[in-house]
């Protein structure tokens, strides 16, 4: 292709005859393509303005537009929650769970502000809680903190199920209080069972380490991943055994998290769950590792998408 | 001392800006090339929302600049893709040209994308000149600083001469292909001088 012609393109002085004689070479030959894209991408780049002011001005006011639209879509997220609350419960169950709360952290709330969830749905319901951390609450469950989280140390209550997935802080120790027991969690990925008419506190650990804990603070025992622990302060019963926790918590909370663990891996798993066959014209490494968490409800398309924004990879799938 | 992206993990806003006013302005140069000036902002807020929603996942590591252009290129792709896109072209074969060329500007495949998206790089001929291997700066300061005519820088590389004597331009072609990866900023290199000249 003639330069000539490539540069007065660039500089928009083509006629539309030319710009179809561009087209059909570069629709032709895949050399002119890249050729005529490595010309246009530095023609591009030379033309930018980079005058002080004004940039600055625009950069400040597109920063101000995202901040702006991230406090609103979370806010949506919040207010749709509560929405699903209210409606899918009655008043007066809606005030007996609160008596409940109130009964059980009675101490805290007059500590200040507490911020308390359940979740009466039988939909699992996800929190993400101030420092980034996530919860799953299951059905029945309630979840709590004050307006201390994050200050000193993490402490959350807990009334039922819930399963955890904690951002490491070492200088912030993160602990479920529960009635009869706490756990204090190093960053770590893992299930608490604590119901208050039941007798005993069931602890699954996916990833990380927890120590187990009765309410004197006294250590009870500490786990390693892919153990659970069933202690029963009354009878003063404690068993621990191995069993395949992400499998149980994919069960439990239909969430699929997998972390650093190898692409192709990952890769196999959403093939699995999803019955399908991904493919790509990228070279993937074998030693890259990922962290991918999604819901097995979600669009195949979301989480191929969202596996392409971490992997850096293109990816198409066959879509029976 | 944690680390930016540490931070931004935990969900410090803050950081999150700082991260946001590192990259944005490379990023929305690198979108225009593919949507135009009037969309690149929207797709790069587009990606950083998505960024923050999955702040959890963010990896460690010094490729962030890679990693985000990559995220731009898939966002600029998708944004194109669209039927009612709202991008400005100055004629129906300008458009099917632009859109037969954006998969040519994917950051992985693409070296010349790569080099000026990813090195800060300022805008003016030296830096230009700069990125060009040694045996290409050669060329040009024999050519336009050295006032050689095309035969002699010819002779002096040892490249065929017949083809040269006449038209630089076309001689810088030959050498061109046979030593510069750089092959576009070569050409705008010609085009900068030819216009001055």
């Amino acid at each position: 292709m003639d330069d000539n012609l490539i540069i007065d393109y660039l500089e928009g002085r083509t006629t539309p005859e030319e710009e179809k004689e561009i087209l059909n070479n570069i629709s032709a030959s895949a050399e002119d393509r890249r050729h005529l894209a490595d010309m246009k991408a530095v023609h591009h780049w030379l033309s930018i303005d980079d005058t002080g002011l004004s940039g600055e001005k625009s950069f400040v006011k597109a920063r101000d537009s995202l901040n702006r639209a991230i406090s609103k879509k979370e806010s949506q997220k919040h207010q749709r929650k509560f929405v699903k609350i209210f409606w899918t419960f009655s008043v007066a169950a809606c005030l007996l769970v609160i008596i409940a709360v109130f009964s059980l952290n009675r101490k805290h709330i007059l500590n200040g502000n507490i911020a308390s969830f359940c979740n009466p749905d039988s939909v699992v319901m996800r929190l993400d809680l101030p420092d980034g951390s996530i919860v799953c609450l299951r059905e029945g469950t309630t979840l709590s903190y004050n307006n201390k989280y994050d200050i000193k140390k993490r402490e959350v209550w807990l009334n039922g199920e819930a399963f955890f997935d904690i951002t490491k802080n070492s200088g912030k120790p993160f602990i479920v209080k529960t009635e009869k027991a706490m756990v204090i969690v190093h960053g770590t990925v893992f299930n608490v069972k604590a119901t208050g008419h039941e007798q005993e506190i069931e602890t699954i650990l996916a990833s990380g380490s927890v120590s187990l804990r009765n309410t004197r603070g006294k250590n009870i025992v500490e786990l390693k991943p892919g153990q659970q622990a069933i202690f029963n302060p009354h009878k003063d019963y404690l068993e621990v055994k191995q069993i395949p926790a992400w499998n149980i918590l994919l069960d439990r909370y239909h969430v699929v998290m997998i972390s650093e663990a190898p692409i192709l891996e990952v890769i196999d798993i959403i093939q699995k769950t999803y019955h399908t066959q991904l493919e790509t014209n990228d070279e993937i490494s074998e030693n890259q590792l990922i962290t991918f968490k999604f819901q097995k409800s979600a669009a195949l398309g979301d989480v191929v998408e969202m596996l392409e924004l971490v992997s850096g990879h293109e990816f198409t799938f066959s879509s029976d | 001392m944690p680390d930016l992206i540490t931070k931004i993990r935990r969900g410090d806003k803050g950081a999150f800006n700082e991260l946001f006013g590192i990259h944005w302005k490379p990023l929305v140069d690198y979108a225009s090339l593919i949507v135009g000036n009037d969309n690149a902002q929207d797709v790069v807020q587009s990606v950083f929302m998505k960024v923050w929603e999955n702040r959890a996942s963010l990896k460690d590591g010094n490729s962030m600049r890679q990693y985000l252009l990559k995220a731009v290129y898939h966002a600029s792709i998708s944004f194109i893709r669209k039927e009612d896109n709202s991008i400005h072209y100055r004629s129906w074969f300008a458009r099917r040209i632009d859109e037969t060329l954006a998969s040519e500007y994917d950051i992985d495949r693409n070296d010349v994308i790569k080099a000026l998206y990813t090195k800060e790089l300022s805008r003016d001929l030296e830096t230009a000149m700069s990125l060009l291997p040694p045996k290409c700066q050669e060329v040009f300061k024999m050519s336009y600083i050295d006032g050689l005519s095309g035969k002699e820088i010819s002779e002096s590389l040892g490249i065929s001469v017949s083809t040269v004597n006449n038209q630089i331009h076309k001689a810088l072609k030959i050498l061109r292909s046979s030593l510069c990866p750089y092959k576009a900023l070569v050409y705008i290199l010609m085009l900068y001088f030819l216009t001055r000249s």
